[in-house]
């Protein structure tokens, strides 16, 4: 792929971690490295985990990429306690 | 003290239920009152929202809540509001309610928001009709805020959004995407109309506090930000200090 055909799939890739509803992650980052596309960021289940990864590959794979996902699932605690004076 | 427990972006989605419930069914044990600021549910489908409602029913104290953008992208809003109205959750849509709680009367004025960006970096209602459209819809809703709040009538005035009244809290987010996480006339509104503590969510990779130019105190409280099921804001209007530049306050675990 040339370069611009990278910038151009990259962009793609992160407008369907929004806009394909299987994700509908905002903030699941897309970069490329090695020649690979990686997956990174937060997301609140295992299950958008792995939507991410499958949407990801339905568009990398078309042009030839391997997507890797590095993507990790938040968890949360309970509550802390603010006095505000 | 007051004590008001938070959290906004929980994007809830089927695949969650049961996953909050531990956490809020003892909520009552360190909060009076549950504010929920948006971005409810993951792509806002009705079925999402009745969920969530049944993860709510274990909340044993008021809830008042704001819808977030995801609570609008399936079209099905009216249902989401619906169905947490009817599951007994107090929802603000640039409105306000007063709560007594433990005596004290609770006003909270809150709606969704929008964006537009902050001072020095701010779209404005100039050119195409879509750009008017853009910022006029904020400039709407910021009236509708602070008309909301000055009807407010309470010992402890909240305000609570679900996009970003000022831009201290959304630091850490790329800046070419400020102008879609808030808007400063939120921010000017609230501190117009006057309020002892603002709530929102919306911006993920933010930070928890900051103060709005009027110098009232602002928590992002998305919860990629906290990372705690909601956290606890303990606050009474008589005992009200004078916040630093920052907003920087201490944490009290006795509250």
């Amino acid at each position: 792929m040339t370069d611009s055909a990278h910038v151009y799939l990259l962009e793609h890739l992160r407008q369907a971690m929004s806009e394909d509803d299987r994700v509908s992650e905002p903030n699941i980052r897309v970069t490329i490295a090695g020649g690979r596309i990686w997956l990174n960021g937060q997301v609140g289940s295992d299950e958008r985990r792995k939507a991410a990864e499958i949407v990801a590959r339905e568009i990398a794979e078309k042009e030839g990429m391997v997507v890797r996902n590095d993507i990790t699932v938040m968890t949360v605690t309970g509550p802390t306690v603010e006095t505000l004076g | 003290m007051t004590r008001i427990a938070a959290v906004g972006d929980i994007h809830f989605g089927t695949e969650h239920a049961g996953t909050l419930r531990p956490y809020w069914s003892s909520l009552h044990e360190h909060a009076d009152l549950f504010l929920l600021a948006g971005d409810l549910t993951r792509v806002g489908t009705a079925r999402e929202a009745e969920v969530l409602a049944t993860e709510l029913s274990v909340v044993k104290v008021p809830v008042v809540a704001v819808l977030g953008n995801h609570d609008y992208h399936s079209g099905q809003q009216e249902a989401v509001v619906s169905i947490l109205r009817e599951a007994g959750v107090t929802v603000l849509e640039s409105e306000s309610v007063v709560l007594d709680v433990r005596g004290v009367r609770v006003g909270v004025a809150g709606g969704k928001g929008f964006g537009g960006g902050f001072a020095g970096a701010c779209a404005t209602a100039f050119g195409e009709p879509e750009m008017k459209a853009f910022i006029g819809h904020t400039h709407a809703l910021a009236d509708r805020l602070e008309r909301a709040l000055r009807g407010v009538e309470a010992d402890l005035k909240i305000a609570l959004l679900h996009y970003a009244p000022i831009d201290a809290t959304i630091e850490g987010e790329k800046r070419q995407i400020y102008p879609f996480l808030g808007s400063y006339l939120l921010g000017e509104a609230i501190d117009r109309a006057g309020a002892d503590i603002v709530f929102h969510g919306h911006a993920h990779l933010g930070r928890e506090k900051g103060v709005t130019p009027g110098g009232i105190a602002v928590r992002n409280v998305a919860q990629p930000v906290l990372r705690h099921a909601y956290n606890v804001y303990c606050i009474g209007r008589e005992e009200l200090p004078a916040l630093n530049a920052k907003g920087a306050v201490g944490l009290d675990e006795s509250c």
